[in-house]
């Protein structure tokens, strides 16, 4: 009897924090090296190197595994891994042909990986945001082709678009916000008007043509509302403990530029439910994450407008502080990632080893994949040291 | 304002104008009647002083007449376009297309003309024509101001008389737009030609050329035969970048019957030259046409590297037949011998239409084709449909046409549906109330 009711509690926990369906689309398989070929004229290639600061858009065919999805756009992207050596590369399937899709996605991105010389960082990171429940891109590495020459390796990444609403929050309807970095900003209230938070540094994906006022009723409240009643208030506009759970998953993964970045916010899509004032915040591009063994659990929760006055709330800031302990000690380990650490290095190896294009060489490659193993094994302990 | 309020707001306007000419409407479907006992009665005389006929006030060969009329579409479609989310990539279902009011006048040998598209929605194109001409002679007249350059049979005829509810794609695709320029006409004998200079070749198109010539030539080869051709060249400069923003491209676009665009725009830079040819055979109550229209942009320096690659030609046809069942045909239109407001039956024309419209580039295709509007191999693009359509003239005021369309596409990813190049069908309506 007692065992029953261990696995019933157990199958409830696994409901509450299991991610939400996971499309699982073969072409995110991780447990494989998927082969991505791009043919485009050689001119397009050199010209979108060259010019790789701009968003051009040059056609292409792109080849996924065998299977070839014609006339897709592709672009220069990124922020500081922008580059015209290893070009990270945003692939839309309908910029020329209207309508088109591969596989359900509208785009898909090439990630350079430039950032990251385990460059299997972003893979970890989401797979714990997965595991704690809050739906994370699909991301896999590939070996990239363009027309006959190996040019690296990378990730192809689920864009977080409107297939990903619907498949991992289950509907579409709402407005769905990138957060483009451009200066150094943590939530601090710059007025009524959605013109000052709309279309910089909150890029509209979405509804773009009817934006409500949501998103600045959403900051107005984060620095207006009274701390009296602080965190009960938010629940208007946000579920308050997956948000400090998707911080707990930061800072227990030791995440330097991402919602309580080192430079301020950045690296995430926040997303409006349809005809709701409910927000949820998005990961994205988590390459920056196991930046240390020895990390702070309130690492710069005092820099942003809204973690402060969350912290400033007891019951929230334990609440926080709980899950960050649960997560740096279930799977911020050897246990949960360092299996996953072995199988990413040795499927990737070679292929590292053979991209030319990279900034960094193939011993950093070893020697952060070795660095990595030493975090998941002493990030737990350096998380109960700071909350026993 | 809501959809709603606005489908209520257009639907107001056009009942509004249409009550408007309904009055004049019927008192002239009911004049003929006198008026022909009159003509038997008296012979036709040129009235002196300033007096009203219809629409116009008149005075011998002097005359001040309203112009214009009003265009509503209706379309029904049997698909829609994969992904189209934002609805631009097919027609709307109902729309006030066009409405034109404006004044002509003549006095002797000089004429004037000022037509305007009043609508809120045309701001930036509501001026038409406007033009003051002056026919020294049957072989020279000298036209200036604001109007259609001489290019193409099907572009040159008002929108009100066109036998279908949509121009042909190279007649509204690959023609230029009106101009501000001075242009001469006349006949020579069996010759008839227009030559003139323009300021661009579309005023209010921000992807107009710069200063242009236009000529059109029509040889008379025998009574109700004509075979024309027409020559268009001017010079288009690509549009500046603009800090970070890329540059509009400027060259010429696909855009179906139906509103689906199957050719994006290429950056062009040099000549933008036009090159057409068409024949007109009337005979009684049938006439066919045909016409062939090309249009061919240069791209210097406008590969994705900076280098010149080979130019973009858009290139085309158009064969159309029409018979008149039931009243008579005049000039470029079709009138009823009776109007239905005064106990007749009208007018009645079937119509049929084959086109098709392609581009691509003019150098070889060789290496990747790709659908980029910097592609030095350009992948080509093309539409082809057949159309049947009837035309009826209730009277002189007022006309109903509906068409129905079977569109196809050359290359199956550029098609409505992917995968899919054909055919689409479709069926247009217009309600025309005109001043005639």
């Amino acid at each position: 009897m007692r065992q029953f009711k261990l696995a019933f509690l157990a199958l409830g926990f696994g409901l509450l924090v299991a991610s939400p369906a996971l499309a699982a689309d073969p072409m995110f398989d991780q447990s494989r090296l998927h082969e991505c070929k791009l043919e485009l004229d050689p001119a397009d290639w050199a010209a979108l190197r060259a010019n790789f600061q701009t968003n051009q858009y040059y056609a292409a065919n792109l080849t996924i595994d065998g299977e070839t999805v014609r006339q897709v756009g592709i672009r220069s992207r990124g922020a500081g891994s922008r580059s015209g050596e290893k070009p990270g590369l945003k692939v839309d399937f309908n910029k020329y042909v209207s309508g088109q899709e591969f596989h359900g996605y509208k785009s898909v991105v090439l990630d350079n990986v430039t950032q990251d010389p385990s460059m299997m960082r972003e893979l970890l990171a989401n797979s714990v945001f997965e595991a704690v429940g809050i739906p994370a891109p699909q991301i896999a590495f590939c070996r990239l082709t363009i027309n006959t020459d190996f040019w690296g390796l990378y990730t192809l990444i689920e864009s977080v678009s409107k297939p990903f609403l619907k498949s991992r929050l289950g509907e579409e309807s709402g407005t769905l916000y990138d957060y483009e970095y451009t200066d150094d900003y943590r939530f601090t209230y710059k007025g009524d008007s959605l013109d000052a938070y709309v279309p910089v540094p909150f890029e509209p994906q979405t509804n773009e043509g009817k934006l409500d006022t949501g998103l600045s009723e959403f900051i107005k409240a984060i620095n207006q509302t009274p701390q009296s009643g602080y965190a009960a208030a938010m629940e208007t506009y946000i579920d308050v403990k997956k948000f400090l759970t998707h911080l707990a998953v930061e800072n227990a993964c030791a995440e330097y530029d991402g919602l309580v970045g080192q430079f301020g916010l950045n690296n995430f899509f926040l997303y409006q439910y349809g005809g709701q004032k409910k927000f949820v915040f998005i990961p994205w591009d988590k390459d920056t994450s196991f930046q240390a063994t020895v990390w702070a659990v309130q690492h710069r929760m005092d820099t942003n407008e809204f973690t402060k006055r969350l912290m400033l709330d007891p019951a929230m800031k334990s609440y926080y502080e709980s899950e960050v302990k649960r997560i740096a000690t279930s799977f911020v380990t050897t246990a949960f990632l360092g299996g996953k650490i072995d199988t990413f290095a040795n499927l990737i190896r070679a292929s590292v080893s053979a991209d030319t294009h990279k900034p960094f060489s193939s011993a950093d490659f070893e020697a952060s994949v070795s660095g990595l193993k030493g975090i998941m094994a002493g990030r737990a302990a350096n998380v109960l040291s700071q909350v026993p | 304002m809501s959809m709603s309020q606005r489908c209520f707001h257009r639907t107001a306007v056009v009942v509004a104008l249409a009550a408007a000419l309904a009055a004049p409407v019927a008192a002239q479907d009911a004049a003929p009647g006198k008026a022909e006992k009159a003509e038997k009665k008296a012979p036709a005389e040129t009235r002196e002083g300033w007096h009203r006929d219809g629409f116009a006030l008149k005075n011998g060969k002097s005359k001040i007449e309203l112009a214009g009329y009003l265009q509503e579409d209706f379309r029904n479609f049997d698909w829609a376009v994969n992904g189209d989310e934002t609805g631009t990539e097919q027609g709307a279902e109902h729309e006030l297309r066009r409405l034109r009011v404006g004044v002509k006048a003549e006095f002797g040998k000089m004429s004037l003309e000022f037509v305007t598209d009043p609508r809120n929605s045309q701001k930036g194109d509501r001026l038409k024509d406007v033009t003051v001409g002056y026919a020294f002679s049957k072989q020279f007249t000298l036209l200036v101001g604001h109007f259609k350059p001489p290019v193409g049979q099907e572009f040159l005829t008002s929108a009100s008389k066109t036998d279908y509810v949509e121009r042909s794609m190279i007649g509204s695709r690959l023609v230029p737009d009106r101009e501000w320029g001075a242009a001469a006409s006349g006949e020579l004998g069996v010759v008839e030609y227009s030559v003139g200079a323009f300021a661009g070749d579309g005023s209010s198109a921000s992807q107009s050329a710069g200063t242009s010539g236009a000529a059109r030539l029509t040889l008379k080869i025998a009574k109700g035969l004509s075979l024309s051709g027409s020559l268009m060249q001017g010079t288009v400069e690509p549009d500046p970048r603009v800090g970070s923003s890329e540059p509009s491209p400027k060259g010429a676009s696909g855009v179906t019957a139906t509103k689906f665009t199957f050719w994006n725009r290429a950056h062009v830079n040099g000549t933008r030259r036009r090159m057409g040819a068409d024949v007109n055979f009337t005979r009684g109550a049938f006439r066919l046409q045909g016409e062939y229209l090309e249009n061919r942009e240069q791209r210097k320096g406008q590969g994705s590297t900076g280098q010149d690659i080979p130019d973009v030609r858009g290139r085309g046809w158009s064969a159309q037949a029409g018979f008149v069942l039931v009243g008579a045909r005049k000039g470029s239109t079709v009138e009823p011998k009776k109007s239905v407001f005064a106990g007749g039956a009208g007018a009645l024309e079937v119509v049929a239409r084959a086109e098709a419209l392609k581009f691509d580039d003019t150098g070889a295709a060789s290496g990747f084709a790709g659908y980029g509007n910097r592609a030095r191999n350009i992948a080509p693009s093309g539409s082809s449909n057949i159309q049947a359509g009837v035309n009826y003239w209730a009277s002189n005021f007022m006309k109903l046409q509906g068409s129905a369309i079977w569109e196809s596409y050359n290359d199956p990813l550029i098609a409505p549906q992917p995968g899919k190049t054909g055919r689409y069908m479709a069926y247009i309506a217009r309600v025309q109330f005109m001043i005639p």
